[in-house]
């Protein structure tokens, strides 16, 4: 179960003339609750591409609390009051014994008599893996969840004539899970933070940088991954708070891409989903809910501050402008454009910088990141053979200089839009793929972004490019990570 | 009609419904469900295979739900036709071959044309084959094609291009020192297949240097040839004017434009092939590594990385009892569901890591190069990332459960578990137009009896514990294996495993001026940009 880098889940999709667009038009419905399924019927799959999602990620985590989200996602394989347990009603007793215990080590900071004890009769009782087994039991495969900024997925690929598991098991563990196996859960994410991000070069760098760009108290200045210390102080309860918070119905987001017909898949939603929320097992739903939703909604600008270091990597930069939330058009597909006509062989950056006659980079890209509550220009360059780190950002600077002057030209554009459009269409191929993206776009505001996006795409011009060149590009207006290489033993 | 379907229909001819169904409807535990038997088998290949005017084999899928179409050319020629010096030239050459310009364009030029197209071109290579990738819009798909066929044929290995390759290729091999995956790699690599191996052998700031034009020039006339080379088109065409259209380009390319390989033609053919004659293996395959125990490089850092295992199992036939049972052994040690020993001992039971990997290499090579198979052989490999402290106790519970397959019988349930799990993921090796050409294409590549897919099942299903054991015994050595832990870490806690402490490696000069042999890597492709 990873969680989200720095780089979020790009929306990239979709087509701009009417005769290539792509054929894409998911069936959409709504239970009762407010949950939303789209379904993409394509009927010579093997395999159902099942993906559910929640419209909260790491940017929910409460102050001191930086990782709960994170740490939720891993808690939702534990199982429920059937799965994951030889004997509930033994359990139950034992947990919340065991959950007293904890409480009182965690807060006295030292170990209480009598919580192995608990720990080792809750062993006896409990089924670790149980969750993942029933699936790969039967088949499943690819199971696996992700916590982004705004939002956490969970995937599974499930053979065709099994679909109804995937129904049943999702519904169980959202409709009462049990945290189960806390600590050990813990001790597994500390482990995946250090595989993903501590033993990586720069991993840590490119953290620090985000906590300085955003600047501290902003819900992106954390990656999804949080703070060690925090996470490790984390209780059950809070998780269940979380839980209970966000994981509402009219929050969730279900797509299924596969040979499964949408009138099937309503049933089946309604029957095994319905339950959630309203009935008599209902949850959430108070006004402290909306309060916090309406909190994240006001938040700060990016504080812009720089960061230098060293690092066992090769030496780099990271050009942060800041730019304008996601949208399906304006400035921000503009923004996309760009990049696109950056990024390549043919683009700008590998031309001027990678190969060209004065090059200094090992390699350069750029990227529009655009997230529910802002986003950022970023240039990544890392620096090429005995080149100085000093050299990257002039480099940088007169690129910019002459994309300013010389404005894109027709057949540059074109370039970009047959790029963008062929990209889109892969990104329909494959049907994991699709239901990712198809849960985003829902998320941010419908599907349908996915289509807007690149028909905005289409009629991005010369003048649109060097609008917001000049709106965002501002060198009084960026935050820049700079990293120099050090030897192996740095750290 | 079961129930299930009469309630989706019925579900589906009535509004939505306001209220949930009864409990009852919904079974208890979810092995109450009842399913229809799974009815996948593999797609016929039969009307997929074409041949062109000089015998290439051509695999068309057609699936024209998306203007989309993948063309992948894969020939049988890779990093084990080096020759001495000569590490990484494979790599090199497919690399520079789509980068250097190609035909009548300079590399600019070339790059614009993929680029204006909106498509994408792409050559790699890895031990035993090079790749060309073509994925493009359908419209664009004939010009497309003439831009695969230049790189293929005339590829000009641009100087300039060149030199800005191998500049960056210094920066990546200073990097490769950096990291500590990196680092597990070469070493660990180094130990299991000794120091002269093909296998163990990375770039370095020597051969580097030797990187010229007129090698990688060379290289390309000598190992690009049209012998064991397929192709596999999926997507959004129509058959027959494609396979005239690929006839045009690729059915005129024989052997006698490419300048032959001389005293390499023994390795064109099949991937692992050595020469004809070689004498037979013994009955008992020896796999254990060419410097079994225990090595620490001391590291600091927050986490450890471990590598243990030893060389890979060789087949002489793909239907070998002993390699179905091995597919389920590896399975059960560590398959990717939740049902893995590895991973609920390590991970479930003791929280002591994120992630097990497992890699067991099954290779197959033709009859009477066995012997010589030991050196096209790969890796049986477990590699996981620890706390410095918990290092030794979490590589000593590896060796535990590798000992344990060959000291007592997988219980019957924990079988039918992997069985589930192997048979599961074959859908997905034919889920779509792409990975059904590709699959039948690899076949031919790789001299896999179609059959193969059709016998998949079956085979399987017959593996029993005793077998597993069996299989176990022959090609799992836990005192044979190299165990590598880069990071502060103490000495194995395992009393099996002859313990050779190292003392920490001497820092080399990453700064690279000396000139000195700079660092590893871990997959060649990913060292160029």
């Amino acid at each position: 179960m990873k969680h989200g880098g720095a780089l979020a889940l790009l929306l990239v999709a979709s087509t701009a003339a009417a005769a290539t667009s792509p054929p894409l038009e998911p069936a959409r419905f709504t239970l009762d609750n407010g949950m939303t399924f789209l379904v993409v019927e394509r009927p010579d799959r093997p395999l159902v591409a099942a993906v559910w999602g929640v419209s909260a990620g790491s940017a929910s985590d409460p102050p001191g609390r930086r990782g709960l989200a994170h740490v939720v996602e891993h808690l939702l394989y534990a199982g429920s009051r059937t799965i994951g347990t030889r004997d509930w009603e033994k359990e139950a007793p034992l947990l919340r014994r065991w959950e007293r215990l904890y409480e009182q080590s965690v807060r006295r900071g030292a170990a209480v008599s009598g919580l192995d004890r608990v720990e080792q009769r809750l062993a006896a009782v409990q089924r670790p893996g149980a969750y993942s087994g029933v699936y790969t039991r039967a088949g499943a495969l690819g199971i696996d969840a992700v916590t982004r900024h705004d939002s956490t997925t969970f995937q599974t690929l499930v053979p065709k004539e099994k679909v109804e598991l995937w129904f049943w098991m999702e519904a169980d563990r959202l409709l009462e899970p049990v945290f189960r196996g806390f600590r050990r859960e813990l001790a597994v994410v500390e482990q995946e933070r250090r595989q993903r991000i501590d033993s990586t070069p720069a991993g840590t760098w490119f953290e620090l940088f985000d906590a300085a760009y955003w600047g501290a108290g902003h819900p992106y200045a954390h990656s999804p991954g949080g703070e060690r210390l925090e996470v490790a102080r984390l209780l059950p309860a809070a998780a269940r708070s979380h839980f209970e918070t966000h994981y509402r119905p009219d929050r969730l987001v279900a797509v299924l891409v596969g040979d499964l017909s949408p009138e099937r898949a309503r049933a089946l939603a309604e029957r095994y989903f319905g339950r959630l929320g309203g009935g008599g097992r209902a949850r959430g739903g108070g006004a402290g809910d909306a309060e916090s939703a309406e909190k994240v909604e006001e938040v700060a600008g990016p504080a812009l501050e720089s960061l230098e270091g060293l690092c066992a990597c090769r030496s780099q930069v990271e050009i942060r402008y800041p730019t304008v939330p996601f949208e399906a058009g304006g400035d921000a597909v503009a923004l996309d454009v760009l990049a696109g006509l950056l990024n390549s062989r043919s683009g700008r950056l590998y031309r001027d910088l990678v190969v060209g006659e004065g090059r200094v980079a090992f390699a350069a890209s750029a990227e529009h990141v655009s997230r529910r509550l802002g986003g950022y220009f970023a240039v990544r360059i890392e620096a090429g053979d005995a080149v100085d780190l000093e050299e990257l950002i002039p480099a940088w600077d007169r690129l910019l200089g002459r994309l300013r002057t010389a404005r894109a030209g027709d057949a540059e554009l074109e370039r970009v839009r047959r790029q963008l459009l062929t990209d889109s269409w892969r990104q329909l191929e494959q049907d994991a793929g699709l239901a990712h993206r198809l849960a985003a776009a829902e998320a941010l505001g419908g599907w349908r972004q996915l289509t807007e996006w690149l028909d905005a795409a289409a009629v991005v011009s010369a003048d649109d490019l060097a609008r917001v060149i000049d709106r965002y590009l501002r060198p009084a207006d960026r935050a820049v990570l700079s990293l120099t290489r050090t030897g192996n033993s740095g750290r | 009609m079961s129930r299930l379907l009469a309630l989706a229909l019925l579900a589906a001819a009535t509004p939505p419904l306001t209220a949930p169904l009864p409990a009852q409807a919904i079974p208890e535990r979810p092995e109450e469900l009842r399913f229809a038997p799974s009815t996948f088998e593999p797609p016929p290949v039969d009307g997929l295979r074409f041949e062109l005017g000089n015998g290439l084999p051509v695999f068309v899928v057609p699936d024209r739900s998306l203007p989309l179409v993948d063309v992948v050319l894969a020939l049988p020629a890779g990093d084990r036709n080096e020759g001495p010096g000569e590490d990484g030239l494979a790599s090199m050459t497919a690399a520079m071959a789509r980068r250097g310009g190609a035909g009548d364009l300079g590399t600019e030029q070339l790059d614009d044309a993929i680029d204006a197209l909106g498509a994408r071109i792409e050559a790699s290579s890895s031990w035993s084959r090079t790749v060309l990738v073509l994925d493009s819009g359908s419209e664009s798909l004939d010009r497309g094609l003439e831009l695969l066929a230049s790189i293929l044929f005339e590829p000009r290995f641009d100087e300039a291009r060149l030199e800005q390759a191998k500049d960056n290729l210094r920066v990546s091999l200073l990097a490769e020192a950096d990291d500590p995956r990196a680092v597990l790699d070469r070493e660990w690599l180094r130990l299991v297949h000794g120091p002269d191996s093909k296998r163990s052998r990375r770039l370095t700031e020597a051969s580097v240097a030797a990187f010229e034009p007129g090698v990688l020039a060379r290289f390309h006339r000598r190992h690009w040839r049209p012998e064991g080379t397929v192709i596999a088109v999926s997507g959004d065409v129509e058959t027959e004017s494609l396979v005239a259209r690929l006839d045009e380009l690729f059915g005129g390319w024989d052997a006698s434009v490419s300048e032959a390989a001389g005293e390499e033609t023994d390795q064109a053919g099949r991937p692992g092939g050595g020469s004809p004659g070689d004498e037979e293996s013994e009955a008992s395959p020896d796999v254990a590594a060419a410097s079994p125990g225990w090595r620490t490089i001391d590291r600091r850092g927050p986490q450890a990385a471990i590598a243990i295992g030893h060389r890979g199992a060789v087949f002489d036939t793909w239907d070998d009892p002993d390699r179905w049972a091995l597919m389920l052994l590896t399975e059960i040690l560590d398959g990717p569901g939740a049902v893995s020993r590895l991973r609920s001992r390590l991970q479930l039971e003791e929280g002591l890591t994120y992630r097990v990997l497992t890699w067991f290499d099954l290779d197959v090579v033709r009859a009477a190069s066995v012997s010589a198979g030991r050196q096209g052989g790969g890796e049986f490999r477990v590699f996981l990332e620890t706390a410095p402290e918990s290092a030794a106790t979490a590589a000593a519970a590896v060796l535990e459960e590798l000992r344990r397959l060959r000291r007592e019988e997988v219980p019957e349930n924990e079988i039918a578990t992997a069985r589930q799990s192997l048979l599961a993921r074959l859908p997905l090796l034919f889920d779509r137009a792409e990975t059904i050409a590709g699959r039948y294409a690899e076949d031919e590549l790789l001299g896999r009896p179609h059959a193969y897919w059709a016998m998949y099942r079956e085979r399987l299903l017959s593996v029993t514990a005793a077998d597993i054991r069996r299989a176990a015994q022959r090609f799992i050595d836990p005192e044979g294996v190299a165990v590598v832990v880069v990071g502060d870490s103490a000495p194995s806690v395992d009393p099996g495993v002859r313990v050779e402490r190292v003392p920490a490696e001497p820092e080399r000069d990453v700064a690279g001026d000396s000139g000195q042999q700079v660092a590893a890597g871990i997959g060649r492709q990913s060292l160029l940009r």
